[in-house]
């Protein structure tokens, strides 16, 4: 069949809840191999979108055929399972309409020439609760996939007075203030230049406008450097111009910033000491020059008299903040709490369609055809 | 909420062991008591054991023993050097308690035990991971603002799915499999 009808075998080989497992089992094996995770996890989505669809369409196709059956009609031919029970059948068919108790079951028992018969029906059809649960897990991978086309995120090194636009999207943020004992601060969305949210952002407690977020994610050393006059400074490197004040963010330890005074033609080297807990090297040289005319260990706020010009320095911080939209997490997170709560339904309440007879030979039994593929546990109750 | 789940993960063993005759219910008295002493090592541990110490409650006597040693397996991680005490959110303990589900799962099937409604609680267990995914996924981002970093405890509920969806539990190997399975997912939680 694989060379004559390979997309009857294809079918044949998808089609049945075995696969599901073994894609599990594969999808599990590869996620060990963490540098392929990207590439991998993909290939496995599109395998299991392949194998969702197939479920889907299946269920689909079984649930419009049978739903108009009695549950009679439906299992009469099925695989009956059984159960001795230490009760004689007039005694167990009084007894099945209050295990098969409504809400839970609609139920009914009745008797043809010398057999009881029962047929019952649960709370929700079975191929719907399995709709739910393969549509559930199709959204979510839909979501994870799709995510690159969906999401965006930028991440920036801000101090506060910082604006940052977040592209393509009309917002910028703005922060205002960095907390100076703990990873955090506020800030405020705009657009064009009007306020639109202000708030405090903290890890784990993002400051959420609409599907974008303002996350904290680090915190580094920063220097905020004063003229007292509203003097043109230029940050290296970058080049940005700066008037009176500025705030120079540090990345790493043994980072390296200048700050020029083109008006008095001097440089500031700022370099972040190594393990020094937030201090840093100062060297002041004028234009040109190669030898230092100050050099200092800035361990807290000072005031200098450089060139002339009082320049007040203050060791301060920046903060890393990741600004995303995030589409896809909202349809994953819809995606699995269908899929959890249909799996939440299914495991506490009856599902499907029970046909079903009392036998009496020897003992007698209840012997039932079910749809649904978890057992059923009210009959459990009779032997109690 | 630590003490608390000591407390009701106790008082579930040891429910449990008074409701079983003789040997079979003493027996149940011994993760109460461990869990007294050494549940506040882990959270972990506690929620994992409390999944345990709830299904024993309401199960027959005659599942009592191997619920008993899932709930001591459950427990294990309080003792292991690796442990992080501080782990205590909320979709970590989720996390725990499916795995105790799985456990206490395979620990009955190991021994025979095959009820009515246990294939429910498998699916309970799924329930509970994939909550404790779509939480961990959240607290994950809005913390670190990366949703998708694969976790060791995830393979393994893929895995723990995978034997449940399978089937495999039902016989003796892979029910040892699911119980091995299980260990190593409330295991690596504590990391």
């Amino acid at each position: 069949m694989l060379f004559s009808d390979p997309l009857r075998f294809l079918w044949a080989l998808i089609n049945q809840p075995a696969a599901g497992a073994f894609l599990l089992v594969l999808s599990a094996v590869f996620l060990f191999f963490y540098p392929f995770v990207p590439l991998i996890s993909r290939f496995l989505s599109g395998l299991w979108l392949v194998y969702l669809a197939t479920r889907l369409s299946e269920e689909l196709v079984k649930w419009t055929q049978t739903r108009h059956l009695s549950p009679r009609e439906l299992l009469e031919k099925g695989n009956f399972r059984t159960i001795v029970v230490p009760l004689s059948p007039e005694e167990l068919a009084a007894r099945l309409p209050s295990i098969l108790a409504s809400p839970l079951w609609r139920s009914k028992v009745y008797k043809e020439r010398t057999r009881y018969y029962f047929e019952a029906q649960g709370l929700i059809p079975v191929q719907l609760l399995r709709l739910l649960l393969y549509g559930g897990i199709l959204i979510a991978l839909l979501g994870f996939l799709f995510a690159p086309l969906t999401d965006r995120a930028e991440q920036y090194l801000l101090t506060p007075g910082d604006t940052f636009n977040f592209e393509r999207t009309g917002v910028s943020f703005c922060l205002d203030e960095i907390y100076p004992d703990k990873l955090g601060g506020k800030g405020a969305f705009l657009a064009e230049n009007k306020l639109i949210k202000s708030g405090s952002l903290a890890p784990g407690r993002p400051l959420i406008l609409g599907l974008i977020m303002a996350i904290p994610v680090g915190k580094s050393p920063a220097l905020n450097v004063k003229v007292l006059n509203e003097e043109v400074l230029i940050l290296h490197p970058g080049g940005k111009e700066f008037s009176g004040e500025l705030t120079v963010p540090f990345f790493m330890p043994n980072d390296e910033k200048y700050v020029f005074f083109p008006a008095r033609h001097l440089i500031l080297r700022l370099i972040l000491i190594p393990g020094s807990d937030g201090h840093f090297l100062l060297e002041v040289f004028r234009e040109g020059a190669e030898k230092a005319e100050l050099r200092k260990k800035i361990t807290g706020a000072e005031v200098l008299e450089i060139g002339g010009a009082k320049v007040e320095i203050i060791p301060t911080a920046s903060l890393q903040i990741k600004l995303s939209r995030t589409v896809s997490l909202w349809l994953i997170t819809f995606g699995l709490i269908v899929a959890a709560g249909t799996l939440l339904f299914w495991s506490v309440f009856p599902a499907g369609k029970v046909f079903g007879f009392i036998q009496k030979e020897e003992k007698v039994r209840i012997n039932w055809a079910q749809e649904d593929s978890f057992e059923i546990s009210c009959f459990e109750r009779v032997l109690k | 909420m630590k003490v608390a789940g000591i407390i009701i993960g106790a008082l579930a063993f040891a429910s449990a062991g008074f409701r079983a005759p003789g040997r079979k219910g003493f027996i149940a008295f011994i993760p109460a008591v461990l869990l007294v002493i050494f549940g506040g090592k882990s959270n972990v541990s506690i929620a994992s054991a409390l999944g345990c110490g709830l299904l024993a409650l309401f199960s027959t006597p005659a599942d009592l023993p191997p619920l008993t040693g899932a709930g001591l397996l459950a427990l294990s991680p309080a003792l292991l050097p690796w442990v992080n005490p501080e782990k205590t959110d909320a979709p970590l303990l989720l996390l725990a308690l499916a795995f105790s589900l799985f456990l206490a799962m395979g620990t009955r099937s190991m021994r025979g035990l095959q009820s009515y409604g246990s294939e429910r609680r498998l699916a309970l267990a799924c329930f509970l991971l994939l909550l404790g995914f779509a939480g961990w996924m959240w607290q994950t981002f809005l913390r670190g603002g990366n949703a998708f970093k694969p976790e060791p405890w995830f393979m393994l509920g893929l895995l723990n799915c995978a034997f449940a969806t399978g089937g495999w539990h039902k016989n003796k190997l892979g029910a040892e499999i699911l119980t091995l399975l299980a260990l190593a997912g409330i295991w690596s939680l504590t990391v």
